[in-house]
């Protein structure tokens, strides 16, 4: 009979006595105390969880605890019930962690590269327009209080662009709202708000060679609109940190700062997404109006010479929108 | 294992035969073998929607208390993955609740956060019941005697107070809030004693104010006389028209701040984990923690370098070694003997316990 030696305590005091046990049958364990020795039915026992290095430990039914020295005893005691399953067969061995972790990999990347996005897409175009709605407004009236100063362009001015909008669009309405605003901080620019609203600064007006041009970049950001791009931003940025959060889980403040770089980086490359649709939106769009789709090109042209060659020059991990380059290059295989 | 100081008192003199002898925490477990664990929980976790992530805890609980030990033995986790889950569940429910009522009746939210607040303390001392009395050692489990009354006193009151005093019941409130805690747990029917006092926690505080003020004037006068030096202040504040080296050195002058405060959160930290564990007591046996700044500092440093380089395969690796620190730099001093602890009574009732305890006692992630 083979003899088995543990830690024996009682569960009503602290104090521990060596204990030897041995398999009297295939039902019944001999438990010899240096006071006494009894039997336990093999069924009533609770086996600890096996796990890496984890020395076993034998839970009895009236509180008593048993603690082995090893993996191998608990084995000569209670012979292959104890091999831990699958989850401890992929835990322990290299390899089959190698294919867990490629896994593992698969799964987030895919989700973040393909599932996430298409899932975002598909709620954002059911959602109501309400949401849609009410996200422009309260997006306008957070501009309006802190970046965006009322016009100063001409009323010619403004309806030079707004007449030409109208007679692309034909006899239907106009379905976009164009709101013209001064603006320091954005430069020349123009922004897809949410709610249809477009808002374009006084500055692109400006620096645009004609007013094709500033349609161009309208088109760009109908783009934005047709294809609800801000909704699906802010879903896939919520939807992808919570992933990646759940990778981190609780690890420390200093730590899950680590995590903050990659998920950033993440965003931005949403985001650049983003821009290249609306570019190939603007194409097919320009096209339909019966305008050149060079348009487009020239007027980012006109952009990069505005902003200097600094900003946007090398495009890359940490920019919001492809570089210029980039954009113009395939612009051209439209 | 034990390390036996023989600081019998015979030594000084005294003639009572109580032994003094100093026993350390250890961690055994490797990076290399959580690294497993933790890979295959987050794949099971992902698979099944969430639903593993109860299983997944106690797995990891399993393997650090499993690997945790202290004279010879190792402590036990004895939570069962369906009352996680349970109280996980409960708390999902009344997050999506929270969602649709604030979405509906924008209103009743504020009402929504005063049940909130109301539950509080009954959370806290749920949540520390649950940890406690699912952890053993020597087949005895820890308690926790509840009490809402004073759970809601540190961690509602006192709080608001603090703010209401611009911080200056700060250290009483954290003093308070320990105190709580360590006084109403319980080995077995051994009562766990808190033995510092709200001046300790002051002193603290005072100590590592005056530190991090120094700390921040002296970095703050390098800077100026740098800059006075290489004329940061006249060029433009415009980013674009700053020549790069300027801007270097005004991103190494940020990571000098970011570092100095770094450094000082580790002495924080350090000294305040010393005074908790310095005064917690059970009977006449006391802890020893002896936190060591500099050492906590470069784990910080390192683990955060580790993840980031490893694209987050080395969360393992930090995770054990900031536990096996934390670990390994806790004694305790017994006098006499620790075999003469009893189970408390719910031990008797282990198996309806566990079932009433189950309907209450959920683990709600706090």
């Amino acid at each position: 009979m083979t003899e088995v030696c543990a830690v024996f305590v009682d569960g009503q005091h602290s104090c521990t006595q060596n204990a030897k046990l041995y398999r009297l049958s295939a039902e019944e364990l001999k438990v010899c105390l240096p006071s006494r020795n009894f039997t336990v039915c093999i069924a009533d026992l609770r086996v600890s969880q096996a796990l890496a290095a984890v020395k076993p430990t034998l839970y009895f039914p009236d509180g008593q605890v048993c603690y082995l020295e090893s993996i191998e005893d608990l084995r000569l005691l209670l012979g292959h019930q104890t091999t831990g399953g699958v989850i401890y067969f992929l835990e322990n061995h290299s390899l089959a962690l190698l294919g867990v972790l490629m896994v593992v990999v698969l799964l987030f990347w895919g989700s973040i590269q393909y599932a996430v996005p298409w899932g975002a897409k598909e709620v954002a175009l059911r959602l109501p327009d309400d949401i849609d709605r009410s996200l422009g407004e309260h997006t306008l009236s957070l501009l309006e209080a802190s970046v965006l100063e009322p016009s100063e362009l001409t009323e010619q001015e403004q309806t030079a662009v707004l007449d030409y909008m109208e007679t692309l669009v034909g006899q239907e309405e106009l379905e976009y709202r164009i709101l013209f605003r001064a603006s320091k901080y954005f430069g020349a620019n123009a922004l897809a708000i949410g709610a249809r609203t477009i808002v374009v600064t006084d500055e692109l007006v400006r620096v645009m060679a004609s007013v094709e041009h500033v349609v161009a970049v309208l088109a760009h950001e109908i783009g934005h609109v047709e294809q609800r791009h801000l909704l699906r931003q802010i879903l896939q940025n919520s939807i992808s940190s919570l992933l990646l959060v759940s990778l981190t889980g609780d690890v420390s403040s200093l730590e899950a700062l680590a995590a903050a770089l990659p998920t950033l980086m993440l965003q931005l490359q949403y985001s650049r997404i983003f821009e290249e649709e609306a570019d190939a939106f603007a194409v097919d769009w320009l096209h339909s109006k019966g305008l050149s789709p060079s348009l487009l090109g020239e007027a980012l042209a006109t952009l990069e010479e505005y902003y200097g060659q600094d900003l946007e020059q090398e495009g890359g991990f940490f920019s919001t929108h492809p570089a210029t380059k980039q954009r113009l290059e395939s612009l051209q295989s439209y | 294992m034990s390390i036996k100081s023989d600081l019998s008192t015979e030594a000084s003199g005294m003639t009572t035969n109580v032994s003094i002898t100093e026993q350390p925490f250890q961690f055994t477990g490797k990076a290399s073998q959580y690294f497993g664990i933790w890979l295959v929980n987050i794949l099971l976790t992902v698979l099944t929607l969430g639903v593993y992530s109860a299983w997944a805890k106690v797995r990891t609980q399993c393997f650090f208390y499993g690997h945790t030990f202290f004279a010879g033995l190792s402590f036990d986790y004895l939570a069962q993955p369906l009352s996680i889950l349970k109280g996980w569940s409960i708390a999902a429910a009344l997050f999506i609740v929270f969602a649709i009522i604030n979405e509906l009746w924008p209103v009743t939210v504020l009402l929504f956060y005063l049940c909130l607040l109301i539950a509080l303390p009954w959370l806290m001392n749920v949540a520390w019941s649950f940890r406690c009395v699912n952890s053993a050692y020597r087949g005895l489990r820890f308690r926790f005697r509840k009490d809402y009354r004073a759970a809601a006193e540190v961690y509602i009151g006192l709080p608001l107070l603090s703010v209401l005093t611009l911080g200056v019941l700060l250290p009483y409130m954290q003093y308070r809030q320990k105190q709580f805690v360590f006084e109403r747990v319980a080995y077995g029917q051994t009562d766990f004693s808190f033995t510092a006092t709200a001046k300790d926690f002051y002193r603290l505080y005072v100590r590592t104010s005056l530190i991090a003020v120094l700390g921040f004037l002296s970095i703050l006068a390098v800077t100026v006389l740098v800059n006075g030096v290489t004329g940061l202040f006249e060029t433009s504040s415009d980013l674009a028209e700053m020549p790069s080296e300027l801007v270097w050195l005004g991103g190494s002058q940020s990571a000098l701040f970011f570092l100095g405060y770094l450094c000082w959160y580790a002495y924080f930290k350090s000294l305040m984990i010393n005074l908790v564990w310095q005064h917690v007591r059970i009977e006449e046996h006391c802890f020893i923690s002896q936190v060591n700044w500099q050492r906590l500092l470069s784990l910080y440093i390192t683990n955060a370098l580790g993840i980031v380089l490893s694209v987050g395969l080395l969360i393992p690796w930090a995770r054990v070694r900031m536990y096996r620190y934390y670990t390994q730099t806790k004694r305790l001093t017994i006098q006499g003997s620790l075999d003469g602890f009893v189970a408390g009574q719910q031990q008797k009732e282990s198996a309806t316990a566990q079932e009433v305890g189950d309907v209450f006692d959920v683990d709600l992630g706090l």
